[in-house]
């Protein structure tokens, strides 16, 4: 998938993060208001009898695609302050080799509003089934100059 | 339905494969017992501080924790299936998560969490965790 030269950079700040790495998490997709990232299973994000991924990273990892899609948006001087609410619903435990998390800015403003997929990321009679759905709204802040 | 989060003896995930996961996190067990379980939240990395992305993920270990300590034969842990998680304002030092197991059905626990650092609460969340009842062979 290509990722337009304006998001490189921005690509490469986020996959740079130890956080990232570690819990096999790439960049897919970038475009306006909207990120898409795949996780390939490790012994880091699997733990859980039925081999699932954790429910925590599920979520963790749909806050960072939330604050991703949000960095397309801002403007200079504009900034992610924190992260004011998660809530996610888990559908179908997360088996597949690859896990898509594909989020969607709903409102831009000084509280933005971000809808989160994940979903199954792996060819076959279950791809694309949803695994999960978020939502995830950030205060968003302006640097003081 | 619902997530696993829980290892194979269908108890919380901070032992055995969960190992690398808390490293990664700086996520540091304290306690679980009585439908209570409590977990710090180190800062990593070049971080001062730790972030929502962490805690996010320690509370979910957390509360399977404390609904682990509600659950027994016959019924058996099923997974997270609702997850709220309200932040006042970002963490300024270690964070403390205490869940607590408030209520419960024949199909669910539902938990209520708090996370405080040094300067006090600064989020808040509830979730339901889904149980279900082991069939016999």
């Amino acid at each position: 998938m290509t990722v337009a030269a304006p998001s490189e950079a921005l690509v490469r700040e986020w996959e740079a993060r130890p956080l990232l790495h570690g819990l096999g998490v790439t960049v897919v997709e970038l475009g306006s208001g909207h990120a898409c990232l795949e996780m390939a299973r490790n012994s880091t994000n699997v733990s859980g009898v039925r081999d699932s991924i954790n429910g925590g990273v599920q979520a963790t990892v749909g806050e960072i695609a939330a604050h991703l899609a949000i960095s397309t948006l801002l403007e200079p001087g504009e900034r992610i302050e924190q992260t004011q609410d998660l809530s996610i619903s888990y559908l179908y435990s997360a088996r597949a080799a690859v896990t898509l998390i594909e989020a969607r800015v709903l409102r831009h403003g000084r509280l933005t509003v971000v809808d989160v997929e994940v979903r199954v990321g792996d060819d076959g009679d279950d791809a694309g089934q949803m695994n999960a759905k978020a939502r995830v709204t950030c205060a968003l802040g302006r640097d003081r100059s | 339905m619902a997530n696993d989060s829980q290892a194979s003896n269908g108890g919380p995930s901070l032992d055995g494969d969960g190992r690398a996961l808390n490293r990664l996190m700086g996520i540091v067990a304290s306690s679980a017992a009585d439908g209570r379980a409590r977990c710090d939240v180190e800062a990593t990395g070049d971080e001062a501080t730790p972030s929502t992305f962490a805690i996010t993920t320690a509370v979910d270990i957390a509360l399977v924790r404390a609904a682990s300590t509600t659950v027994a034969p016959p019924e058996e842990m099923n997974g997270t299936a609702e997850l709220n998680v309200s932040y006042l304002r970002t963490p300024t030092s270690t964070a403390h998560v205490s869940c607590e197991v408030i209520g419960r059905s024949a199909t669910s626990r539902l938990v209520e969490f708090a996370v405080a650092d040094d300067a006090g609460e600064f989020a808040r969340g509830r979730s339901t965790y889904a149980v279900r009842v082991r069939r016999s062979s």
